[in-house]
């Protein structure tokens, strides 16, 4: 007979009785997807150590994506209480950081898209070719000001560019995710870079990088 | 390919982690919590409306089919004793002339069955019937008139007398008139009286065994690191150190440890007992005996050594089930049900500690169950039953690992 638990979840927690008993002491140094088994299995000390390795990177995710710090921090541990309830799901295709990203990223979504906050109407590419920074120049910007630059990009555009330059995924996959035309995330993200160079012009500017 | 300037701000972003406050993860447990807790009030108040409306529905049906209910006057009918028992069996022999389909075969005993002539409609009918199936033959239409109207009186008198009748309960099966389904009494079909108690002895096993980790956090070791045989605890009398094993014994406590779990499949017998409230649904209740086996394995912070027992945790549960019938047939039984069971630990000891367990558990089930009556008497059945924990209690158990449990019973019910 079996329980209602997904079969996989099952595996995760057949195997990890295996490393349980012999390891239960190595918890720390364990790879990925014996630490994804053990927080299957509902392990406390490896449910810690699974935040202790990502919440920080999820904390900067969300705070990339939302902008307000303590908005960013609900976001994150909703984020990681649906990655301990799903990461009997989780398959070694992919490391576990990514899949705990993606995770999060659909909850910022879903949370963006519930409050209503993003304007996801097309726009009209202009023609004006704006300059765009050297590739030099831009990595000499420390991260933090990067991440204030892409902060103050109106929310809509900030998550485009987050999506498409950061995250990875295609305009097929972000109009699939937001339920808009492919021909609008590109649009979007025409924008965003528009303003985002402006910003890192103006920093090199300043700054005489 | 050239990279592109975002490209370079994208992979400077997705390297970049922000501090955490300190309490961050104790916020994190404390919505975690509130979270399942509402997951399972969700699911209590999903389950306990599901329900409502299933024993809603199911009334509703009850109610709009009354003649699914047998009357008092069925009842009675159901315990008169064949025709033939009360008129010679010559007075219902009938030969028919014709042979016609639906007619009555020639030199064929007709037995009456004394349920339809109790009720007086039926009577219409059925010599109504009768004229259209020997309408050929006048003179046999009239001998089936007589024979019903004999009928007729004899029952009436059976009713007179319905006390008497009232001790033959246990009318045999075979007893029964045996024009059911034939195309001259197609309404006829006898109907069972639903026996009104039942009780049940079973056995179960649920679920496959399965191991399970929980750890269990000792308070934290003091950050004075120097040996515990200097720390000041320890130098009184009382707690003089004379043995190594006394002093890992104090090593260890002062330490931590890690417990792990792995459960066998639980074992269950009961006996239960069976209410019939209508002729579909009844109220089953009774005793449980359930007993947890598990091996727990210490292991010790201090030394990294491995300590194994065995617990075992015994209860007792109570359930109550609402029952209804769907399938009811001489030979087998169909039927769903929906309860709650309460649990209360009898005994529970791991090694030689022994374990307590105060507060009573509880937990929703929902059963569907197969009986097949192997006599009248005794049927045997099998009930795969879907349980859901309700509250863990402080014992590692199966159950507090496992909430939701899909259990096999099987046993046997005495129909009285």
């Amino acid at each position: 007979m079996s329980g209602f638990s997904v079969s996989s979840r099952k595996y995760l927690r057949k195997t990890a009785v295996i490393y349980s008993e012999n390891q239960l002491a190595e918890i720390i140094n364990i790879e990925d997807i014996e630490l994804a088994r053990l927080c299957a299995r509902g392990n406390e000390k490896a449910r810690h150590e699974l935040y202790t390795r990502y919440a920080a990177y999820l904390y900067a995710l969300c705070i990339r994506y939302v902008g307000d710090r303590e908005l960013a921090r609900d976001l994150m541990h909703d984020g990681m209480i649906k990655i301990f309830d799903t990461i009997g799901k989780y398959r070694p295709t992919g490391s576990l950081k990514s899949w705990c990203a993606r995770v999060t990223v659909n909850m910022v979504i879903d949370h963006m898209r519930k409050s209503r906050r993003m304007d996801l109407q097309p726009i009209e590419q202009t023609q004006e070719k704006i300059p765009e920074p050297q590739n030099e120049e831009v990595a000499k910007i420390p991260k933090t000001e990067l991440m204030r630059m892409v902060g103050q990009l109106p929310e809509t555009k900030r998550i485009i560019f987050n999506l498409f330059c950061v995250e990875g995924y295609s305009h097929k996959d972000i109009a699939e995710m937001l339920n808009i035309k492919e021909k609008t995330s590109s649009s979007l993200l025409f924008k965003a870079r528009e303003q985002l160079a402006e910003n890192v012009r103006d920093y090199i500017r300043k700054n005489g990088l | 390919m050239m990279e592109d300037w975002t490209d370079i701000i994208g992979e400077e972003l997705e390297s970049i982690e922000e501090p955490l406050p300190a309490d961050d993860w104790s916020a994190l447990q404390q919505k975690y919590a509130a979270s399942r807790r509402r997951k399972r009030a969700g699911f209590f108040a999903w389950t306990g409306g599901i329900t409502s409306v299933a024993a809603a529905v199911a009334l509703v049906l009850l109610l709009v089919r009354p003649d699914a209910v047998p009357s008092d006057d069925d009842l009675v009918a159901d315990e008169l004793p064949p025709v033939e028992e009360v008129l010679p069996a010559d007075t219902v022999s009938v030969d028919a002339p014709s042979e016609s389909p639906g007619t009555v075969t020639p030199g064929k005993t007709r037995r009456m069955s004394p349920s339809v002539n109790l009720r007086k409609p039926s009577d219409d009918v059925l010599i109504a019937q009768d004229k259209t199936d020997v309408k050929d033959e006048v003179s046999a239409e009239e001998e089936v008139f007589d024979v019903v109207k004999d009928t007729v009186k004899v029952t009436e008198r059976l009713l007179a007398d319905a006390d008497n009748a009232n001790d033959k309960k246990d009318v045999r099966e075979d007893d029964q008139p045996d024009c059911q389904g034939s195309e001259d009494f197609p309404d006829e079909e006898p109907r069972r009286r639903r026996r009104p108690i039942a009780i049940g002895i079973s056995g179960s096993a649920s679920d496959s065994p399965i191991m399970t980790l929980k750890t269990d956090f000792a308070p934290e070791p003091p950050m004075d690191m120097s040996p515990p045989f200097l720390d000041d605890g320890l130098s009184n009398d009382s707690l003089r150190v004379e043995t190594p094993q006394q002093a890992m014994g104090m090593m260890r406590a002062k330490s931590g440890y890690s417990d792990s779990y792995r459960h066998e499949i639980p074992v269950s017998i009961g006996i239960s007992a069976r209410f019939f409230v209508t002729d579909r649904l009844s109220i089953n209740t009774g005793l449980n005996y359930t007993r947890y086996k598990s091996l727990r394995t210490r292991i010790f912070d201090a030394d990294h050594d491995q300590q194994k027992d065995w617990q075992y945790v015994h209860y007792l549960g109570v359930p109550v089930r609402l029952d209804l019938m769907a399938v009811n047939r001489k030979h087998f039984n169909l039927y769903f049900g929906a309860g709650l069971q309460m649990d209360k630990c009898v005994h529970a000891a791991v090694g030689e500690e022994r374990l307590s367990e105060k507060q009573f558990l509880f937990g929703l089930n929902g059963a569907m169950g197969l009986q097949v009556n192997i006599v009248p008497m005794v049927g045997l059945y099998f009930e795969p039953e879907v349980s859901y924990a309700l509250n863990e209690g402080s014992i590692e158990t199966f159950r507090s690992d496992e909430p939701f449990v899909i259990t096999v019973r099987a046993g046997l019910r005495f129909n009285f």
